[in-house]
């Protein structure tokens, strides 16, 4: 295959989806086509920027909390940045790593080479594409990360949409000691005897953060007799976050942990017994793919986004928003060792083929060559 | 027998709603049963130069007919006096003879002492009348002083919602307690329980005439939880099978319009639930009358005189124990327990509407309380 030169976009360097995402894809093509040439802009910094610049170069546009009008930038600060990004080198195709990114476009140079944006995101977070800011008019293929993102995206972008779906993925997670997942536990106020549910997530209403304190709220103690711990990691730079621990407080609940963010999750997921994902609407939640690597059993709302359709047949959960369904699951899930096993192995078979980096990463490749292919042979059209 | 006389002692004419309930208890007396009532105002609230008590009310200026302000003696000093004497000394002495001939003047067959004045008054009543003491939901800063002065008390007005604490002393010397309801102008309250109101109310409400309807309503999209109250339609639904309608009044902002459409979605609601804007205090009685229960799923306290309007239209509210209201209207669920909230609206839709509407007027209407409370003061005269 050619070696290509393309440019992965994301809106942030924080550890949110898409930034993780496009973390697993640039390791990969590293790893995979080292002949590729490969950077980096991100619209805004974050906690992940040295990851990013161990493997390709990374240009970050806006200083740190810089406010910013999409729609409307500041025309001395948008000249700045512009400069900023004027000396980025020439590529074959340009990967938006969700609409987010698409931020970014105002302030790259506009070259012909082709657009493809991979949209990982649901409902009003695909606001980008209506906002104006050159979206529609620069994407020359679109990519869903998902079957109810490719729905969500022919309702914005109409049923002849050309769109094709290329899943998210995780890198496969390995498992840890006992002695580690213990430490973790321990962290977590979960002692040896106790049960541990995890959650996952920035604090925000979408992410179900407040649902699940509810979930607390009923899985203090399970029948037989044992505690249950739960911890929720993650979110403390959302507003709500501190609401719902302040919340927990005024309810005096000892046996939930507001936790706050860790740098890598994985040694957390596989702590845990369970994996809650609360979530009213999460397209296709990379952390539950992670946790279902581990077999950590993931319980989750049914009809909230790409849960079900990641784990197929192999999906618990309870009908939105039925929060005491959801407790009793967690609850018959932790009902013994022998459960939680069958649920966590049923689980990760389900994913681990299908939406490891490995697997999935080569289709996404796959698309931009394809792109970059269409994008040529049109210019020798024209030429024609 | 004739109607007994009362001289009420307040200490001023403000806007705290326990004195604008005073306020229309001393103008039912005289106008519902033509007692002869004194007020006496220890201070001036506001101060403009008039003889008639004056405070703002919902940014009218309002009076207090008959009422008389015992501290309007201070500014009568003269000044050169007032610095040989010292001006508050003076005033305090003053005030006291002032206060001391007034109530004998008035010589009533009862005294009503608002809370926290015992102390300043109770020296003064030579003639022993029907003691009556006044307790507010807002403890005085002399509270506890208070105590031991009243233990005389013949007769206890509690406001609804009064911490047990501050009954005790009463509760053990038996003293009867007379429960008072924050009264309001009721205006055009009683029409509302009128159930041919409600579907007028309903059309200017985009509300369905024939089906279950309810309300609720808060501005803080968090404190007063109207997403809890979303998902509680979805459990009326799920768990009792009820295809009842949703309104909330609260906050138009775009963002949150679209967060609470969002989850109505998501809950399968489609167009059972409906959005309208919140005035800021409680329901707006035009509102009131559309529904047939109230759910409130606060995470905080609620102001019990917020409630009036539905409870005098004969509603149900169902709210959490965050609440914290202690009404014969009000029953609550555990903190956040949804099911549990929908189950106690599914009983409260069961229960006869026009009945509670009427139980719930002999509270709030201030006529029918003074007459309670003569009749109590008349007992203790025989």
């Amino acid at each position: 295959m050619t070696d290509l030169r393309w440019r992965i976009v994301v809106h942030a360097l924080d550890r949110t989806g898409p930034p993780m995402l496009a973390a697993s894809l640039l390791r990969w093509a590293r790893r995979e086509h080292p002949g590729d040439t490969v950077d980096v802009v991100a619209f805004r910094g974050g906690e992940l920027i040295d990851e990013f610049v161990r493997w390709a170069p990374t240009t970050v546009v806006l200083d740190p909390s810089e406010e910013w009008d999409a729609r409307a930038p500041k025309a001395s600060r948008l000249r700045v940045v512009q400069e900023r990004c004027a000396v980025l080198p020439a590529v074959d195709v340009t990967l938006l790593v969700s609409v987010a990114a698409s931020q970014a476009l105002a302030v790259l140079p506009v070259t012909p080479a082709p657009v493809v944006t991979w949209a990982v995101e649901q409902g009003d977070d695909l606001h980008w594409i209506d906002d104006r800011i050159g979206l529609r008019e620069r994407t020359t293929r679109w990519l869903a990360g998902s079957a109810g993102t490719l729905d969500a995206l022919r309702s914005r972008l109409g049923d002849n949409a050309e769109i094709v779906v290329c899943r998210e993925f995780v890198d496969r997670a390995e498992r840890r000691s006992a002695d580690e997942r213990a430490r973790c536990r321990l962290a977590l106020g979960a002692g040896p005897d106790d049960l541990l549910v995890v959650g996952a997530g920035i604090g925000t209403a979408r992410k179900g953060v407040d649902l699940f304190l509810e979930l607390a709220l009923r899985t203090q103690r399970h029948p037989d007799g044992r505690h249950v711990r739960l911890a929720w990691l993650g979110g403390e730079r959302d507003d709500l976050y501190w609401r719902v621990r302040a919340e927990t407080e005024r309810l005096g609940l000892q046996h939930v942990r507001w936790f706050g963010n860790v740098s890598d999750v994985t040694p957390w997921l596989d702590a845990a017994d369970v994996f809650a994902q609360t979530a009213r609407l999460d397209a296709f939640p990379l952390v539950c793919l992670t946790a279902a690597m581990l077999g950590t059993p993931i319980v989750a709302f049914r009809g909230t986004g790409g849960v079900e359709e990641m784990l197929g047949d192999a999906f618990v959960g309870a009908p939105y928003p039925d929060v005491s369904g959801l407790a009793e699951l967690v609850l018959s899930v932790l009902d013994g060792p022998a459960e939680r096993q069958r649920v966590g192995a049923a689980q990760r078979e389900a994913v681990s083929d299908r939406f490891s980096t490995a697997a999935a990463a080569p289709a996404i490749r796959g698309e931009l060559a394809s792109v970059v292919v269409d994008a040529s042979g049109a210019v020798e059209g024209a030429r024609r | 027998m004739a109607t007994p006389s009362l001289l009420v002692v307040t200490n001023s004419y403000d806007e705290r709603a326990s004195t604008k309930a005073l306020r229309l208890v001393t103008d039912s007396l005289r106008a519902e049963h033509g007692a002869d009532v004194t007020v006496l105002l220890l201070r001036r609230h506001v101060s403009e130069p008039v003889r008639t008590a004056t405070a703002t009310f919902l940014g009218r200026p309002a009076t207090w007919p008959g009422a008389r302000v015992v501290d309007d003696l201070r500014r009568w000093i003269p000044a050169a006096v007032a610095e040989r004497l010292g001006a508050g000394g003076l005033a305090h002495r003053l005030r006291g003879l002032r206060l001391r001939w007034w109530i004998r003047r008035a010589a009533p067959d009862a005294v009503l002492l608002d809370d926290g004045l015992g102390h300043r008054v109770i020296e003064h009543l030579r003639r022993k009348p029907v003691l009556i003491v006044r307790l507010n939901e807002e403890e005085p800063p002399l509270g506890s002083l208070e105590s031991e002065v009243t233990e005389v008390a013949d007769l206890v007005v509690a406001a609804v919602g009064i911490e047990p604490r501050r009954l005790a002393g009463h509760r053990a010397r038996a003293t009867p307690v007379l429960y008072e309801h924050r009264f309001r102008e009721l205006g055009t309250m009683p029409s509302l329980a009128r159930t041919d109101t409600r579907e007028s109310t309903r059309t200017r409400l985009g509300l369905p005439l024939d089906a279950v309807v309810v309300s609720g309503w808060g501005g803080d999209g968090w404190l007063d939880g109207p997403d809890l109250f979303v998902r509680t339609l979805w459990a009326l639904h799920d768990r009792h099978g009820l295809e009842a309608h949703g309104i909330w009044f609260g906050s138009q902002q775009p963002e949150e319009v679209r967060r609470l459409t969002d989850e109505a979605q998501r809950c399968g609601l489609g167009d059972r639930y409906h959005l309208a804007p919140y005035e800021g205090i409680g329901l707006a009685p035009g509102d009131a009358t559309c529904a047939d229960v109230v759910v409130l799923p606060t995470r905080d306290a609620l102001l019990r005189e917020h409630l009036l309007a539905p409870i005098v239209c004969g509603l149900t509210i169902v709210t959490f124990d965050a609440a914290d209201l202690d009404d014969p209207a009000v029953v609550s669920a555990a903190d956040l327990d949804i099911d549990e909230l929908a189950s106690l609206a599914a009983s409260a839709l069961k229960e006869d509407r026009v009945e509670r509407s009427r139980a719930a007027l002999a509270d709030v209407d201030v006529d029918r309380w003074t007459g309670r409370l003569l009749s109590a003061v008349t007992q203790f005269r025989r």
